[in-house]
């Protein structure tokens, strides 16, 4: 994320002028937005917010370290059932809630990263989906807390009215405030990871992903480096996963299919795996994509299915580093043609091309 | 790389032409010409709206819904019928003149999804009302929205909040009335046993009251969770028919996209005479019956509403509807559903005096009551200010004959195995909702 | 535990049990059959097709088209089925493998993802699920119904038991034996270094990838029959289900992934009369292939990038 090249002077620029463009489009999204925008689109916005996250764990895991992981849905749906189920259980402030649901998570994450170091490339990464299949089957037939009483605290009743829902932060109840809420721990958990790429595990995970040996050869430990980058992403996963909880209200496992964690890595790859823009791009494919064509240009959101698989094989044979990298670039050739033909049709002079 | 883009391109278009000769719909749209649902409604004959036969042309009403569909299950069928029913009123004067425009999404189960829909409807689309909802979860999602809207929502319900909230008022009885009312017709034939399979999403609230029965009866009785969508039916179907024993009963609860595979099961291991088998209303379908034959009589359906193939005037309606404005879809309890959600909204519409809003829609369908409908055993009606709907509680059994399907035991009444049913039936009395008054 | 006395097996009476375990086979031979298609690809291509049951799905779907809209004798459609499966992985691998040829055999998986998700939304735009309308494809074979053990069996069954047995010995002596076999694993591992040893590149990935489509072809006419209704999305994501099967077998090993198979749909069948476990079944696929994977990869390092390890 930080060009570590250039004299002093223009080092200074680039991280002004990044920090600069974040400012920016946090502003645009804290005030612009809901000023803007309806209630629908503040609802989706918030899981935007929310998956961006998660495939910010994708980058950390992938972009950065070389590691696939393919259960980073079920590591949510694993959050989002400790955030209800600790609810109903304690009264805790929401803040120490999502850090209490960060670590459980974070727990979960490197005991099943533990075991599964020693495979690579392809077989970790399906042996994380398997793992996430497995996940998968235990919260669909234990199902999400309800506010009843042991383990699985889920309870039968048929009187409906005491059912709560998980509850919202004192002082994000409304939709609009919680939207706020969540880009701001958004925005935090952003800022986590991006200070993890720019010091030291950053760069042991970056001669980790060039060559094991190499690494190993000056010094890294893999396997702590490697447990780190799980932990983080479990981490901010499972903050994610609290705030979606809170976010539903009452949470079911319907939520969190299988499949999901394959279309969120195709979505992080066609939105630049190796860049955490590229992630917020990917939240958006997944959440908001299917709200727009459903809900608001009318278009059979299967459309979306093709799309996706048409955008995903492109990216993976032209574009490796995803849209957030290819657009600029594609932009800037459009302008050149477009600086070029306007050149021409004023009859400039014939520069050499 | 051009090069690849194009081959890329190429070769989608050519999967995409294969698969799509592959899927054509099909059947040819009818033409008929004749109007449909007009003249004047009697106790023979079934119109829509004010069955003027002409063309409404005014300023569109709107009205809103959301239906489930997931990969297993597809509840859009109920909205896209009661879209039917609106375009028949549409086309006989509408509401005073105005046609109806109706607005349908779908959802898959993803509760923002089902928030953002309904915020949607209310706050940008601005519908007056909401009509013809189904789903697993969207009751329990944005009931208590709807409510603080001011809006009544008249839908057919799984969930137990669809019929435990004020929120919602439902034309079918739901899977645990359904299977209620399959337990009964099982026990009158005297299972010795009531083993029944829900889907494992509804199960708690669905299958509670079969195991009410059971007791009641004096007879074993468990319930089996099953997980969509199901890849071993084999050995679901073999624990069912163990766990009945000989004699005993057992009840399928499952729509047309998962029943078969259990069914075709049970016909494979030859299990279809060990046990008396039952089910709720979704698999009571002529294109069922024509599947399964080897069910002829065995399989007793709790059908929540009348036998399509009865001549009575609604039923002829729907099948009149049907063949004009949605001859895509086979008729199907789910299509009765969206006819009679459709009807119950056009009933209140055509009853508001003045300005048709939000308020006064969802106030006159708070006022309903006495709604006959040749379509169920008694009156429909919402009652008001009542903490909870169930206004559909009596019901018949059919089965499979010849690939049809016939009525077995005409209007019985659901168990009260519930206290909400011994004090549904105490309001219905109290307040006339459904005696005829 | 276990008692002579009335035989039961951790308090279920055995002869409850028995018929389980025939179904169980069956339910093996499924996840075996798939499982070895999903290999028998890796082996020959170097690529793991997740879009195996997307393809059989989109190819049972025309065979369910000719026979129940157009008067094709029914032979002809389910040819129709194992040519769709065929066309649609030579176009696939001969398009655009070259152009994954140097890359991870993850990007590779991802590529064919991309395929599956193509087919999955033609699919569900233009054959969406019904209502009341189920599409049923029964084979003819699924008539000629056996009894063993006190449950029933249908020549459908044991056809995809003895497709994925065939499968497993035609296959392992294939690439070890014959010329096009050894050339076609040598491609697998390394394109660049094969094609400079004068291995006709070409000609070997066609045979390859059109070997593959026919399995895929024929695999999915046979899981569409056993599952009864053509839900093309169950059938698609069967495949992750069907990967546990290869991951026992190490993406290696053939017999050992027919195996994993058997032992998966048995171990997923027994479980079902024994009721504090009999709810979490489904999960025995990706609870075998954790324990299997963990336990075979226990002395593994580091490991290079760039190969599947």
């Amino acid at each position: 994320m930080l060009g570590l090249t250039g004299s002093p002077a223009e080092l200074a620029r680039g991280v002004i002028g990044r920090s600069a463009i974040i400012v920016a489009f946090l502003g645009v999204a804290l005030f612009v937005v809901p000023a803007v925008l309806g209630g629908d689109w503040i609802k989706t916005l918030t899981a935007v917010a929310i998956y961006a996250v998660v495939a910010a764990g994708l980058v950390t895991l992938y972009g950065r370290v070389g590691m696939i992981s393919l259960g980073q849905i079920a590591l949510l749906a694993i959050g989002t059932w400790t955030a209800t189920r600790i609810s109903y259980a304690a009264d805790l402030p929401f803040p120490i809630l999502l850090l209490v649901t960060g670590a459980i998570t974070c727990g979960v994450g490197v005991l099943i990263g533990l075991p599964a170091l020693r495979l690579s490339g392809l077989y970790l990464a399906l042996i994380t989906l398997m793992a996430a299949g497995a996940v998968n089957v235990v919260l669909t037939t234990i199902n999400f807390p309800n506010g009843g009483h042991g383990f699985t605290g889920r309870t039968s009743t048929r009187d409906l009215s005491g059912l709560q829902p998980v509850g919202r932060p004192g002082i994000a109840g409304g939709d609009t405030a919680y939207y706020r809420y969540t880009i701001v721990v958004c925005a935090l958990m952003f800022l986590l990871i991006a200070a993890h790429f720019a010091s030291k595990p950053g760069r042991a995970w970056a001669s980790i992903r060039e060559s094991e040996p190499a690494a190993l050869a000056t010094g890294v430990n893999i396997v702590r480096y490697k447990l780190w980058a799980f932990a983080l992403a479990s981490f901010t996963t499972g903050v994610a996963g609290g705030l979606l909880a809170a976010q539903l209200g009452q949470p079911t496992a319907f939520g969190f299919p299988t499949q999901d964690s394959l279309t969120l890595l195709a979505a992080a790859l066609i939105g630049g795996i190796y860049s955490l823009w590229g992630a917020v791009i990917a939240g958006a494919f997944s959440q908001l994509a299917p709200f727009l064509f459903q809900a608001q240009w009318g278009i059979d959101p299967n459309f979306l299915l093709i799309i996706f698989g048409v955008g995903l094989l492109q990216v993976l044979l032209t574009a490796p580093r995803g849209i957030v990298v290819q657009m600029p670039k594609d932009i800037a050739n459009l302008g050149k043609l477009g600086a070029h033909l306007f050149r021409k049709v004023t009859g400039g002079s014939r520069s050499p091309e | 790389m051009r090069s690849t883009k194009i081959k890329l391109s190429v070769m989608c278009a050519v999967a995409g032409l294969l698969v799509l000769s592959a899927a054509l719909a099909t059947g040819a749209g009818a033409t008929s010409t004749a109007a449909v649902g007009s003249g004047k409604a009697s106790a023979t004959k079934s119109v829509c709206g004010a069955g003027t036969g002409k063309k409404a042309t005014g300023k569109p009403i709107k009205l809103g819904g959301i239906d489930m569909l997931i990969p297993g299950v597809d509840f859009t069928t109920i909205g896209k019928f009661a879209a039917a029913y609106f375009k028949c009123v549409n086309d006989n004067g509408g509401i005073n003149g105005r046609p109806i425009k109706y607005i349908l999404y779908n959802e898959q189960l993803n509760p923002t999804q089902q928030a953002a829909l309904a915020k949607k409807l209310v706050e940008s689309d601005k519908v007056v009302g909401i009509v013809g909802n189904t789903s697993f979860t969207e009751c329990g999602t944005n009931w208590k929205y709807y409510k603080s809207k001011g809006f009544t929502v008249i839908g057919a319900g799984v969930q137990a909040e669809c019929f435990g909230t004020p929120t919602f008022v439902e034309s079918n009885m739901g899977p645990r009335y359904s299977n209620i009312g399959a337990a009964q017709a099982l026990v009158r034939r005297g299972a010795k046993s009531l083993m029944v399979a829900s889907p494992d999403t509804i199960s708690a609230y669905a299958d509670g009251g079969v195991l009410k029965v059971a007791q009641a009866a004096g007879i074993p009785g468990k319930a089996f969770p099953i997980k969509l969508p199901i890849t071993d039916a084999n050995s679901t179907i073999l624990q069912l028919v163990q766990a009945a024993g000989e004699g005993g009963g057992v009840i399928l609860d499952f729509t047309p996209d998962s029943a078969p595979a259990l069914m075709q099961a049970a016909i494979a291991q030859g299990l279809v005479d060990k046990v008396i088998w039952g089910s709720s209303t979704p698999i009571a379908n002529a294109f069922m019956a024509k599947q399964f034959g080897a069910f002829d009589g065995k399989m007793h359906i709790n059908q929540e509403f009348g036998n399509i193939n009865d001549g009575s005037p609604d039923e002829n309606l729907y099948l009149a509807i049907t063949k004009k404005y949605a001859p895509s879809i086979s008729p199907q309890a789910f299509g009765q559903m969206g006819f009679m959600d459709a009807k119950f909204a056009v009933q209140a519409l055509l009853s508001v005096k003045g300005q048709v809003t939000a308020a006064s829609y969802n106030k006159a369908v708070r006022a309903l009551k006495n709604v006959k409908t040749s379509m169920l055993c008694k009156p429909w009606y919402v009652g008001n200010a009542l903490p909870y709907h169930i206004p559909n509680n009596t019901d018949i059994t059919v089965t499979y004959k010849a690939g049809e399907v016939v009525t077995e035991d005409k209007c019985i009444p659901i168990q009260a195995v519930d206290p909400e049913l011994t004090q549904t039936r105490k309001w219905e009395t109290q307040f006339n909702l459904n005696t005829g008054k | 535990m276990i008692s002579f006395a009335t035989t039961t097996i951790f308090g279920v009476d055995w002869i409850f049990l028995k018929p389980y375990i025939v179904v169980g086979l069956a339910l093996g031979g499924v996840y075996a059959l798939s499982g070895v298609g999903v290999v028998v690809l890796y082996q020959a291509t170097g690529v793991l097709n997740l879009a195996f049951g997307a393809i059989g799905a989109a190819g049972a779907l025309i065979s369910y088209y000719l026979v129940n809209h157009t008067s094709t004798p029914h032979w002809i459609a389910y040819l129709a089925c194992v040519v769709f499966g065929a066309i649609v992985n030579v176009v696939y691998g001969m398009v655009l493998g070259p152009a994954f040829a140097g890359r991870d055999p993850l990007v590779k998986m991802m590529g064919t993802l991309g395929l599956a998700l193509i087919l999955l939304g033609v699919m569900a735009w233009r054959a969406p699920a019904g209502g009341a309308f189920v599409r049923v494809l029964q084979l003819p074979t699924s008539n000629h119904r056996y009894t063993v053990f006190g449950a029933t069996v249908n020549l459908t069954q044991i056809l995809a038991l003895v497709f994925a047995l065939v499968l497993t010995v035609g296959t392992t002596a294939f690439l070890r034996f014959t010329k096009i076999g050894t050339a076609m694993r040598a491609l697998a591992s390394d394109r660049e270094i094969t094609a400079t040893l004068g291995v006709p590149v070409r000609r070997v990935e066609l045979a390859a990838w059109l070997g593959s489509g026919i399995v895929c072809g024929a695999a999915g006419l046979l899981l569409a029959d056993l599952f009864t209704s053509l839900d093309y999305t169950a059938l698609t994501f069967l495949v992750i289900s069907s990967l546990a099967a290869a991951l026992i077998g190490r993406l290696q090993s053939l017999w050992v992934t027919l195996l994993g198979g058997l032992a998966v749909g048995l171990a997923q069948a027994v479980a079902t009369p024994y009721s504090s476990i009999s709810a979490y079944r489904t999960a025995a696929p990706f609870v075998l292939a954790i324990i299997a994977l963990l336990y075979l990869g226990r002395h593994r390092t580091v490991t290079l990038s760039r190969t599947a390890g």
